[in-house]
C-alpha cells in the first residue's frame, strides 16, 4: 500500500535518509512539468526543477500539515522560477504579478470545462496547441498549467500562486479564452 | 488524434532527472555537513581554550585559599585530626573555591561535548556518507 506524503515525510525527519527521494519520484514530473510550461526549455526546466527539490529538502521541516505537499512543492518551484527570470531578465516581473483585480462577479462563472473541452476540439494536435500555448502571456500559461497540468483545484492554486480565488478563476476562464482565440486565428 | 488540455501540459522529463536530483542532494548533504564540522572544530576549539583558562583559574584559587594549608595537615596532624574530624572537614569544604570547581566542571563538559559531537560528525564530511545529527 502506498505510503502517504505525510507518512514519508515523518519517516524522513525520523532518521530515514533515503526516505525523500521517493516524494521526488512522486513529484518530479509534476515540478518538471509546470516549470516547462513556463520557460519552454528543457535545460532550464531540468534546473529549476533540481533546484526546487534542493529548496524542498533543505526547508523540509518548516512543511505546513495544512497544504497538501504538491502545493508546497509547486510554490516552491514557481518562485524557482520567478528567480530565475529575474536573473535572466527577459521576462517582466510584472507580468507574473498582473492580478487584473479583485471581481466579485468572476465568482460566479460558469464551469470552465466547456471552454476547455472546445479547446481540445479546436486544436488539431499536440503541437498545434503547445504552439497557441506559448503565445499566452505567462499569466494565463501559469495558471492553465497548474489547472490541467497538475490537476489542482482553485483553492490549492491560490495558494501556489499567491493570489486570491476569485482572481485565480477570472485568470483561469480567461486564459482558456485567449487561448481559443489564438486558436481560431487565421494561420 | 485528439488531445485534451491535460494530456497537452504533460511533459515527460529525461530519465536522468532524478538521478541528477538525488546527486545534487547528497552533495548538499556533504556541504552541510561540512559546515556543521567547521562550527563543531571551531567550538571544540574555542572550549579548549575556555578549558585552559579555567583551570588556571581554578589553579590560582586553590593556592590563594586556604584549602592546601588544610589538606597538609592530613600529613602532619593525623592524630589531631581524627579527634575533631567532623570541624576539620567542616573547615576543609568552606576553604574550597567552589566558584573555580564550578566553571572548571563546566568548561570541562563543554569541551567534551564539542569534542564528541566532531569526531561523531567526522563520518559525514566526506562524500557519500549520512549526516549524524
Amino acid at each position: 500500500m502506498n505510503k502517504s506524503d505525510q507518512d514519508i515525510i515523518t519517516e524522513y525527519l525520523s532518521g530515514n535518509e533515503i526516505a525523500f527521494n521517493e516524494l521526488i519520484q512522486r513529484y518530479m514530473t509534476s515540478v518538471y512539468t509546470f516549470t516547462y510550461g513556463l520557460t519552454h526549455s528543457v535545460q532550464d526546466a531540468e534546473d529549476i526543477t533540481q533546484d526546487t527539490f534542493v529548496k524542498a529538502w533543505k526547508n523540509i521541516k518548516k512543511y505546513d500539515k495544512k497544504y497538501t505537499f504538491k502545493t508546497w512543492v509547486l510554490t516552491i518551484a514557481r518562485n524557482t522560477t520567478y528567480d530565475f527570470f529575474r536573473k535572466k531578465k527577459n521576462i517582466p516581473f510584472s507580468a507574473f504579478d498582473n492580478t487584473d483585480g479583485d471581481n466579485v462577479l468572476t465568482a460566479q462563472l460558469a464551469d470552465e470545462q466547456p471552454l476547455a473541452l472546445e479547446i481540445s476540439v479546436l486544436a488539431e494536435d499536440k503541437d498545434i496547441l503547445d504552439t497557441a500555448i506559448e503565445q499566452l502571456p505567462p499569466v494565463y500559461k501559469e495558471v492553465i498549467s497548474l489547472r490541467y497540468g497538475q490537476d489542482l483545484t482553485f483553492e490549492e492554486m491560490s495558494v501556489v500562486v499567491k493570489r486570491p480565488l476569485n482572481t485565480v478563476k477570472s485568470q483561469v476562464r480567461r486564459g482558456l479564452i485567449a487561448l481559443k482565440e489564438v486558436l481560431r486565428a487565421p494561420k | 488524434m485528439k488531445h485534451t488540455l491535460s494530456d497537452n501540459l504533460s511533459v515527460t522529463p529525461r530519465e536522468s532527472l532524478y538521478a541528477t536530483i538525488v546527486a545534487r542532494i547528497d552533495m548538499e548533504k556533504v556541504r552541510h555537513a561540512r559546515r556543521q564540522f567547521g562550527r563543531l572544530v571551531s567550538g571544540a576549539i574555542a572550549s579548549f581554550v575556555l578549558f585552559i583558562g579555567a583551570v588556571q583559574y581554578a589553579t590560582l584559587q586553590f593556592t590563594q585559599s586556604e584549602f592546601p594549608q588544610y589538606l597538609s595537615l592530613i600529613l602532619s596532624e593525623k592524630t589531631d585530626l581524627f579527634n575533631y574530624w567532623r570541624e576539620f572537614l567542616y573547615a576543609l569544604t568552606e576553604s574550597l573555591p567552589l566558584l573555580s570547581i564550578t566553571i572548571f566542571l563546566g568548561a570541562f563538559g563543554v569541551m567534551l561535548f564539542f569534542i564528541q559531537k566532531t569526531l561523531k560528525n567526522f563520518g559525514s564530511v566526506l562524500p557519500h556518507a549520512t549526516l549524524i545529527s
